[in-house]
């Protein structure tokens, strides 16, 4: 019986080693079999809300169509330093994991993110920095565009920066390298955020959801019929002095099988993207 | 950073009274209001003090001897002073309070430490030492800049936020040694002295030093050498920047304040003054000895009835002649 404790101890022990910290925390998400692993360079398909599915705000982000739709994790690494200022604040700690659901419904694109984060920030003040996060997309749907804040002026990129310190708080960016991020003159994102303050501070998680009408693209704003989009991900931790190039995020692109297959039910589109995943 | 002309300023510390009209004319024309309060573009503190950001001089920043950034401690709002606001509307005017008094407890803030200095008496000491952006040549606030928002005027040399290109990431904040680029909650963009260039593009000084009623501020181009801050910087080098160590090389430079001698045990004057050499050094660099003595001589000439053009300029009795702007 002491033999038998002794070793549950050890396994214990060796398994709070092994995953310490928020590994340790997300544990039950990498049993869960509904939420995949993603890589960069994978390729997902978009989900899809049928169209007798009500949708009473566009971007509620606890909305219960989201427990009906494909859930995936991707790994977010601290961003290489850039610039002086980066450089002097880098910190290369362990990263984070991002779970993210994409939908579609036949007006609007919709992206969900959740991260884990002990501390909410939503201040931008002298005495703080706002949690954030973003999603990228390579304008032109060419993987030839660099990750890092897109590749020049003509290989530009589009932003969709939420920001915890405002009520209508997402913003349409374009950005074409380092140090170029602007503000289009044309918003039009839909953006709402929830922090879940859970019992325990593994519970502790921002749910965002990012909205934009399909169709709507003016300049430098992503054209979301194309049949593949180029996506990557970008988490900012106030708490950290997160801002600018500060930040964890997606080393390459994901790609977005945004093709429409006609005739196929919601679920069948489920079931599909719940198999599909590339290199794994 | 060559630009093709520079605008700069000397200001006498031997004449500042510390009566902060400089501080008020600034601050009522730029910093009244909109996220603003905290702020002092410019800001008259008592040295040796604290200053403004509480501990900035300790805090860092800046460039080291190989010319890269250093990292400096990000100050506190509770390091500048969380500003306060009276409660004027119900003491004064309804008498629903019968206490006229601030909306927080006030703990710190600009000038907390006035007047108070260093040494025991009758050896005790203290000046003014009035600070604004030192429209550096070498800008660590613009070197900081990942979106090279910050910019300095071909022109005039003077240091300016785009508040366009500006995304409050703050890394100028915390790069400025001197500290004078601060952080505006309300608008989430830094903000800075612009050295009243909408004055200066009219020929006209800036406020702090227009208001200036103590005369100590000279305003005009470092190569116009028809101008007082050529003869006070170049000609008599009698004006240092602040801190040359921290790399940035300021174009605001200061006349150092002489003082009176220090007592002995006894009640004798020693041959030694009031404010210690080594004090000023620490802040103006090497030179500091040998401006006092350049002065000291000056100031003798005057007082024999000879002629001083360096005194003449120093006294200055026209603000004509003070403020050089074409």
């Amino acid at each position: 019986m002491a033999m038998r404790y002794s070793i549950k101890y050890v396994v214990a022990l060796c398994a709070s080693l092994a995953l310490p910290g928020t590994a340790m925390a997300e544990f039950s998400e990498f049993e869960n079999p509904n939420i995949q692993e993603v890589q960069p360079w994978d390729t997902i398909r978009i989900g899809r809300v049928p169209d007798d599915i009500y949708l009473r705000d566009i971007d509620d982000p606890d909305d219960i169509i989201w427990d009906r739709i494909p859930s995936y994790r991707t790994y977010l690494s601290i961003a290489p330093p850039v610039h002086p200022s980066t450089r002097l604040r880098f910190n290369a700690d362990s990263g984070t994991n991002l779970y993210f659901q994409i939908a579609r419904t036949s007006d609007y694109f919709l992206v969900r993110l959740r991260w884990k984060d002990t501390t909410k920030n939503v201040a931008t003040s002298i005495d703080g920095f706002r949690d954030a996060a973003a999603i990228q997309f390579a304008l032109n749907g060419s993987t030839d565009t660099s990750y890092m804040m897109g590749s020049g002026p003509d290989s530009p990129v589009n932003i969709w920066y939420w920001r915890s310190d405002y009520d209508f708080n997402v913003e349409d960016l374009a950005a074409g390298g380092y140090g170029s991020t602007t503000l289009l003159p044309d918003q039009q994102l839909n953006g709402h955020a929830a922090y879940i303050d859970g019992r325990a501070s593994v519970d502790q998680e921002w749910h965002l959801v990012m909205a934009r009408k399909i169709g709507s693209d003016g300049e430098h704003q992503i054209d979301l019929t194309q049949d593949e989009i180029p996506i990557s991900f970008a988490v900012w931790q106030g708490a950290n002095g997160g801002r600018d190039g500060n930040k964890h995020v997606t080393q390459g692109w994901i790609l977005l099988d945004n093709s429409l297959e006609d005739g196929k039910s919601f679920d069948d589109d489920k079931a599909q993207a719940s198999t599909q995943t590339s290199n794994q | 950073m060559a630009v093709k002309r520079q605008i700069s300023m000397v200001l006498d510390l031997n004449k500042c009274i510390g009566c902060q009209t400089c501080t008020t004319a600034c601050k009522l024309m730029w910093t009244n209001r909109s996220g603003r309060e905290y702020m002092y573009w410019n800001n008259v503190e008592t040295m040796p003090g604290e200053g403004y950001p509480r501990g900035y001089q300790q805090a860092g920043g800046g460039f080291d001897k190989d010319g890269a950034l250093k990292l400096s401690k990000q100050p506190s709002l509770e390091d500048y002073g969380i500003p306060w606001e009276y409660n004027y509307e119900e003491a004064l005017m309804t008498g629903t309070d019968p206490w006229l008094r601030p909306n927080i407890k006030p703990t710190w803030g600009p000038n907390w430490d006035e007047d108070q200095g260093e040494g025991d008496y009758p050896n005790s000491y203290y000046f003014y030492l009035p600070r604004l952006c030192n429209h550096c040549a070498n800008p660590a606030c613009l070197a900081a800049c990942s979106r090279n928002a910050i910019y300095k005027r071909q022109e005039d040399g003077i240091v300016l936020v785009d508040q366009e290109r500006c995304r409050g990431y703050r890394y100028c904040v915390n790069a400025c040694p001197y500290k004078k680029v601060y952080f505006n909650e309300e608008l989430s963009k830094s903000e800075k002295c612009i050295f009243c260039y909408p004055r200066i593009e009219k020929g006209l000084a800036t406020a702090c030093a227009r208001q200036c009623v103590g005369r100590i501020r000279w305003i005009g181009y470092l190569d116009d050498e028809d101008g007082p801050i050529h003869t006070l910087v170049e000609k008599y080098k009698v004006a240092l920047p602040l801190h040359p160590e921290w790399g940035t090389q300021p174009n605001v430079f200061y006349v150092p304040p002489l003082s009176s001698s220090k007592f002995g045990p006894n009640g004798e004057e020693l041959d030694e003054p009031r404010i210690p050499l080594a004090y000023l050094e620490g802040l103006f660099g090497e030179r500091v000895g040998e401006v006092l003595e350049t002065i000291k001589r000056e100031r003798q000439a005057k007082n024999e009835g000879r002629e001083s053009e360096l005194m003449d300029t120093l006294i200055g009795f026209k603000h004509a002649e003070m403020f050089k702007l074409s």
